[in-house]
């Protein structure tokens, strides 16, 4: 096996996956049944339940197309993505560098962890009613519920991040006398990135959701506020077309974010497609 | 910067002494226990000394003082007859653990000129010595484009070795290098470090818990004994500078030389077993 190792490694030439085309055609099918599946209970629920409870995935569907011609539904749809946008930027561009700063010193990480703790577990829809009272029904008001709400993930997963600046990799580039800077810039950031990551794929979701059920609850302009006033007229099937949309919406953030992760860290260890060993 | 730090690092070892390295009286306490104590030994330039004692004698904190990664409680660490209180310019350090002390989001070339990147040399400059490094240790300009973990575990050692060598450095200290791979490859690597300090005429401070491995690559052993560890002896290898994995090993000279240092590091350990026992 070594042999094998070393004799691949001087050519350069490494063993390729062969690309697997039944297994792949055969998960396409699974997950296109279960979709079936799910819209085959759909239907029926909404045959047997009262009337006016749950329109069936037809009626939803054709409503949502029918939305979709509005200039009101992109309105909608557009106030809550920059809402989503919005809380999400806030939350990196505080939470990570705070998170990095603190979890660089082991006394600073020590010292906030209770108070972190403490803060995360605050349900950001209890905070609602204050900063509804603050702000009113508008955009600011959700933000900060969002922002509030989806910061911590983010923030305690820097921290972690940071504790790896006591890693071998530090000690390497001490012995090399590697400036502090350099090593900040070309071994720390770097390295820290997989955990950050992982507070920012938490984080996303929590803003998208927050978003929504921050507008709902609130009545500030977006999905979420649809939703609430479709129920308020008594017009399920436009309900339940917004919040189709909305589940849509976290589809598509998640899966940006997936492809975002796989590229950035394409060399870490969940997603190295190829290894000699 | 590197370079001229090495080559100040040489004319002062040359200068007026031929000592690369030397410990006077280190001696080291975790939280008030002695790990080592009174250590003194000296490695002159161009030659290859190892370093060894059974797991746990204090090895690593050795090395560590010895880089000037970690103060000593006591004594003195010189390089270039200056005292060591920080790492110093000049000196390259292998890890054992070569998967992580590669960076593994940087190619096999990024990995090998960080050093020289980070000390201000340019692009250009630092390519190339990186891919002469690398061919050094066999390394090809296509394994040179990969990431580290692409390679067997023995090829992510080599691309260790070739970043202490592309640092250009005095001193090359070498943490249990060879302990974490296989024992084929392992006698691989054994004879590139032999070539390698032979061609290019390195100073090298090896440590191993490997009796047979500290006498095939030496020229001197350091044989570290009791606890808290101290020099038990310095054993010097006559084997010559020809050596090879089976040829050498079987001699009745090596035999002996093996059979005297595994006798050091047995009072070692028997010592070590009996507080052991008593605690």
């Amino acid at each position: 096996m070594t042999s094998n190792t070393l004799s691949t490694s001087t050519t350069g030439a490494l063993p390729r996956p062969v690309p697997q085309r039944t297994g792949r055609l055969l998960r396409l099918a699974t997950q296109a049944g279960v979709i079936v599946l799910a819209l085959l209970l759909w239907w029926f629920a909404s045959a047997t339940l009262p009337e006016a409870t749950m329109p069936s995935p037809v009626e939803t569907l054709a409503r949502m197309g029918q939305l979709a011609l509005t200039g009101g539904f992109w309105d909608a749809v557009g106030q809550t993505l920059l809402t989503f946008a919005a809380g999400l930027l806030i939350c990196t561009v505080v939470g990570v560098p705070v998170g990095l700063a603190i979890g660089w010193s082991r006394i600073a990480t020590q010292s906030t962890r209770l108070v972190f703790d403490f803060l995360r577990t605050i349900p950001p829809i209890a905070i609602l009613p204050l900063v509804l009272l603050i702000y009113g029904p508008t955009f600011e008001m959700v933000l900060v519920v969002v922002v509030l709400g989806a910061i911590w993930p983010i923030l305690i997963q820097s921290v972690y991040a940071a504790r790896q600046g006591e890693s071998l990799l530090a000690e390497m580039s001490a012995s090399f006398r590697v400036p502090r800077r350099w090593f900040v810039t070309h071994v720390f950031f770097p390295g820290s990135l997989p955990f950050v990551m992982t507070g920012l794929r938490v984080g996303t979701t929590i803003c998208l959701l927050l978003t929504i059920t921050g507008e709902l609850l609130s009545g500030a302009p977006g999905i979420g506020f649809q939703i609430q006033d479709a129920q308020l007229s008594l017009d399920t099937p436009r309900m339940y077309a917004y919040v189709l949309v909305s589940a849509v919406l976290g589809l598509l953030v998640n899966g940006g974010f997936w492809s975002a992760q796989r590229y950035l860290l394409r060399w870490h260890a969940s997603n190295r497609k190829e290894s000699a060993r | 910067m590197t370079i001229t730090g090495s080559k100040k690092l040489q004319q002062a070892a040359g200068g007026n002494t031929d000592v690369a390295l030397a410990a006077r009286g280190l001696g080291h306490a975790y939280h008030g226990r002695n790990v080592l104590s009174s250590i003194d030994f000296e490695v002159r330039r161009g030659e290859f000394v190892c370093i060894v004692g059974p797991s746990g004698v204090g090895k690593t904190t050795l090395l560590r003082c010895l880089a000037g990664l970690q103060a000593s409680t006591s004594g003195t660490v010189m390089i270039a007859g200056e005292p060591v209180t920080e790492p110093v310019p000049g000196v390259a350090l292998v890890f054992q653990d070569y998967s992580r002390s590669l960076m593994p989001w940087a190619s096999v070339l990024h990995n090998v000129t960080l050093p020289l990147r980070a000390n201000g040399t340019s692009r250009a400059a630092a390519r190339e010595e990186g891919l002469r490094a690398l061919t050094l240790v066999g390394l090809d300009d296509v394994a040179a484009g990969m990431y580290p973990w692409q390679l067997s575990g023995g090829m992510q050692q080599r691309v260790a070795i070739a970043r202490a060598l592309a640092y250009n450095p005095a001193l090359l200290l070498m943490d249990e290098p060879f302990a974490s791979v296989d024992a084929y490859t392992r006698a691989d690597l054994e004879d590139l470090m032999l070539r390698l300090q032979r061609e290019l005429s390195l100073t090298v401070v090896l440590v191993t818990h490997d009796i047979d491995e500290s006498v095939y690559l030496s020229d001197r052993v350091i044989a570290l004994n009791g606890s808290p560890a101290s020099v038990a002896d310095i054993v010097e290898i006559p084997l010559g500078a020809e050596r090879d994995q089976v040829g050498t090993k079987s001699t009745a000279e090596f035999a002996a030389l093996r059979g005297r240092v595994h006798a050091l590091i047995r009072g070692s350990r028997g010592s070590a077993d009996a507080t052991e026992a008593r605690e």
